[in-house]
């Protein structure tokens, strides 16, 4: 199912991408210096600071540099070349988010490691590094699902990059990361926003877990993956061949 | 190698192509030609099962190939990292990519981007992958248009040696009655989504023009049918008398597609 030389095809295809570098690697560190260096002395406001820079790392990746690359893929006619020579949607899909994540991964590290030293603050502790990765990866699956069906859906690249910026925007205002937006009783419910105050006091812990925030991203996961798999079938039901 | 029965393809409620019955043997190359919007591409969509279609299409391999008329690729790397990546290789541990891309004459174009390609160069590369997979069943889809002469030259030169050797069966929708007189064995000739001539271009010359024709001023339109060989010499006498400019020919396939489409019988 896994193709090496494909998969290295989408790292290249990602590296080869400003915009996903640029928002996937650049702009939490800078955004998240930017205003750090006005709480420098506060603890509590740069660990929240941090979890919320860092929680826009796959929001950018995907929202912004993935579903640029993907929808003009689409409307160009990319996709279906590349389900001609034997990668499904699905294999393809699945390429796609292997690299995407590994990505998010890697400027997830280089982001702490910038932002902590910058600010001179501990490393989380290991136990809320696994959890942070996991919550990095979970965010990923479901912002990749969710650009994947509206690309399916729209086709054009105008049409799903619009949809995807407001996107992108609205749940950097809604999660509390850009503004202070009061959303009542919805913020205890919206995973980043959860991440972020629940973690903000627990980065050193070693026992703490937050299992709601994975079971609400699971669950999110799970009706996106229903839906997708409606849609994607939809799609291909005419095809008798690939 | 495909066989079609009862196909119908509509467009909302335009019926866009009927085929009732059509069969292509292993190995076979065959020519599509027709107007544009004919239904040629609908044929090959509907093969392909892009496209909803009423009817049964059979394929009997599951290794079919496509070259589309207009090619993209992305943009964000090389054209031999887009290669590897499409096909899960490396060109240099692969003999047969490697012999591919000499054969199409492509190494100096692999460190290039796509969209720094030519037209033809486009067609190449989009070529060397989809053969790599030594499809048995190919469909080339208006493959040369836009193309400039020599580059549609050189490409119908590498594909006939390699279809040569290769045995593949193609279809091959195209504008260019010179590559069906270069690589096809058979005619098919679609009018308003019908098919209005299905045979080897001889047969079809012989039915619907005779034993041979004089083609004037090089246009079809004034073209002179002749019936039995013994009147050739007269037509011609009549024309060198005349100062026309004309020439000979038992196979000319602008001629049979020309006379195809007028549906007159020699």
């Amino acid at each position: 199912m896994i193709k090496k030389r494909k998969l290295v095809f989408e790292f290249q295809n990602l590296l080869g991408n400003i915009i996903t570098l640029f928002f996937g690697f650049a702009f939490a560190p800078m955004m998240a210096l930017v205003f750090g260096n006005s709480y420098a002395n506060v603890p509590q406001a740069l660990n929240q600071l941090y979890l919320g820079f860092f929680c826009t790392i796959p929001l950018s990746m995907v929202f912004v540099g993935f579903s640029s690359l993907f929808s003009q893929e689409v409307e160009q006619g990319f996709t279906l070349r590349a389900e001609l020579f034997g990668y499904s949607r699905v294999s393809q899909a699945l390429h796609k988010f292997m690299a995407l994540t590994v990505f998010v991964l890697l400027s997830s590290i280089i982001y702490s490691w910038i932002f902590l030293s910058h600010f001179n603050l501990p490393l989380p502790n290991a136990v809320i590094i696994g959890q942070m990765a996991i919550f990095q990866i979970l965010n990923t699956a479901v912002y990749f699902i969710i650009v994947f069906i509206l690309t399916t859906i729209l086709k054009k690249f105008s049409r799903v990059y619009g949809i995807s910026m407001i996107s992108y925007f609205a749940i950097m205002i809604i999660s509390g990361i850009m503004g202070n937006m009061d959303v009542g009783k919805l913020g205890d419910y919206l995973p980043i926003k959860l991440f972020v105050t629940n973690y903000t006091n627990h980065l050193n812990d070693t026992d703490y877990i937050s299992g709601k925030i994975g079971l609400y991203l699971l669950i999110l996961l799970g009706i996106l993956g229903v839906i997708l798999k409606v849609i994607v079938r939809n799609k291909n039901g005419n095809k008798h061949q690939y | 190698m495909l066989n079609i029965k009862n196909l119908s393809v509509s467009y909302g409620r335009k019926v866009a192509l009927t085929v009732p019955k059509l069969s292509i043997n292993k190995g076979e190359i065959i020519g599509v030609m027709g107007k544009s919007g004919s239904g040629k591409s609908t044929l090959v969509n509907s093969c392909l099962g892009l496209i909803p279609f009423k009817g049964r299409v059979r394929i009997d391999t599951d290794d079919v190939g496509i070259l589309m008329q207009e090619q993209h690729y992305v943009d964000t790397m090389t054209n031999q990292k887009m290669i590897e990546g499409m096909l899960n290789t490396r060109i240099k541990r692969d003999k047969k990519l490697t012999e591919l891309i000499d054969f199409f004459d492509f190494s100096d174009q692999l460190s290039l981007h796509f969209k720094n390609l030519s037209g033809g160069q486009k067609q190449r590369m989009s070529l060397i992958m989809v053969l790599y997979q030594e499809p048995e069943l190919l469909f080339l889809d208006e493959m040369t248009t836009g193309l400039d002469f020599e580059s549609r030259q050189a490409l119908i030169s590498q594909l006939k040696i390699y279809f040569k050797q290769h045995q593949t069966t193609v279809l091959m929708v195209t504008h260019y009655a010179q590559e069906i007189e270069a690589l096809a064995d058979k005619l098919l000739v679609i009018h308003d989504g019908q098919v209005k001539a299905f045979d080897e271009p001889k047969n079809l010359f012989k039915q619907y023009i005779g034993y041979s024709a004089f083609i004037v001023d090089n246009h079809t339109e004034k073209s002179i049918k002749v019936q039995q060989p013994e009147d050739e010499y007269k037509v011609a006498r009549r024309l060198i008398d005349d100062g026309d400019d004309f020439r000979r020919t038992q196979s000319d396939i602008e001629l049979v597609y020309t006379e195809v489409m007028k549906g007159q019988r020699a």
